[in-house]
C-alpha cells in the first residue's frame, strides 16, 4: 500500500534533518535519551486537522510536526541554539517539502530545562505543515 | 543504655569508598548512582549521591570538585540528612 501524503511529508522532513551537524536525528524515538545519546534531535507528528476546500472532491490538512532537540549543558538553551537554527534554517529551505506540500510555517517554540547529572534541555520547534489530499484517499493529491 | 553512634558502615572493608576535596585530608563515604527517568520519559539521568558524614563535607558548595573513589565530581547540592550528622552530596561527574 502506497505512503500517505501525511508520511511522505514526515519521511521527508527526516530527510531534511538528517544533515544537521553534531547532533543525531530520530523520527518518532519514544526510548529515553542517555546522557551519552545527545544532543538529539527528534522528529515525531502531533495532528492532522483537515478541512473543506473550494473543490468538492479535496481536503486541505495542517499537519503539526514536532522537532524536538535534547541537548546535556550547563547553559542548556544556549547550548541548543547552534541545532534549533539549524532545524529552522533546513526546514525552510525546502517549504513545499518536496512537492508534497502547499508550505510549511513555523510556529511555536517550547524550553523545558531539568536539573540532572547534566543539565537537561528540551526545546521543540512545532511546524505547520499545509498540504492537499483528495477527499477520499490519503495517498493521492 | 544509651545508644552510641559507632559510624561502623562508613568503612571501605564495607560499601564505603575513599573521597578527597580538593587538596583535604580524604574521608570516607558511600557512593550510590541510580538512574533517573526526566522529563516524562524522554531522557535519563544517572544521579551519582555521596552519604558522608556532615563534618567532612560542610565546606562544600556548588561547584566544588571532590574525588570519590578516584574518579573526578563537582557538587550540585549540599544536603543534611535527618539530624544533620550526615549530609547527602548530589554530584555531577566530570
Amino acid at each position: 500500500m502506497a505512503d500517505t501524503r501525511r508520511e511522505l511529508i514526515l519521511a521527508r522532513i527526516k530527510t531534511n534533518l538528517d544533515s544537521i551537524s553534531g547532533a543525531t536525528v530520530y523520527r518518532s524515538r519514544v526510548e529515553p535519551l542517555a546522557r551519552g545519546e545527545v544532543p538529539a534531535v527528534i522528529v515525531e507528528p502531533v495532528n492532522d486537522q483537515p478541512v473543506d476546500t473550494n473543490f468538492f472532491n479535496k481536503l486541505d490538512w495542517t499537519l503539526r510536526v514536532r522537532i524536538t532537540t535534547l541537548v546535556r549543558a550547563a547553559i542548556p538553551d544556549d547550548d541548543s541554539d547552534t541545532y534549533t537554527q539549524q532545524v529552522h534554517a533546513k526546514l525552510m529551505a525546502d517549504q513545499t517539502v518536496n512537492g508534497y506540500a502547499l508550505d510549511l510555517t513555523p510556529d511555536r517554540t517550547d524550553f523545558s530545562l531539568y536539573e540532572a547529572d547534566v543539565p537537561l534541555g528540551i526545546i521543540s520547534q512545532d511546524f505547520l505543515v499545509r498540504y492537499r489530499t483528495s477527499r477520499t484517499s490519503l495517498t493521492t493529491a | 543504655m544509651a545508644i552510641s553512634e559507632t559510624l561502623a558502615f562508613l568503612n571501605t572493608n564495607e560499601f564505603g569508598v575513599t573521597c578527597q576535596i580538593g587538596a583535604g585530608a580524604s574521608f570516607v563515604g558511600i557512593l550510590d548512582s541510580p538512574m533517573e527517568v526526566l522529563a516524562g520519559g524522554m531522557a535519563l539521568s544517572r544521579e551519582y549521591l555521596l552519604y558522608a558524614k556532615t563534618s567532612d563535607v560542610s565546606a562544600t558548595v556548588r561547584g566544588t570538585a571532590i574525588t570519590v573513589d578516584s574518579v573526578s565530581y563537582t557538587v550540585r547540592e549540599n544536603r543534611p540528612v535527618d539530624d544533620g550528622l550526615f549530609s547527602e552530596l548530589l554530584l555531577s561527574k566530570v
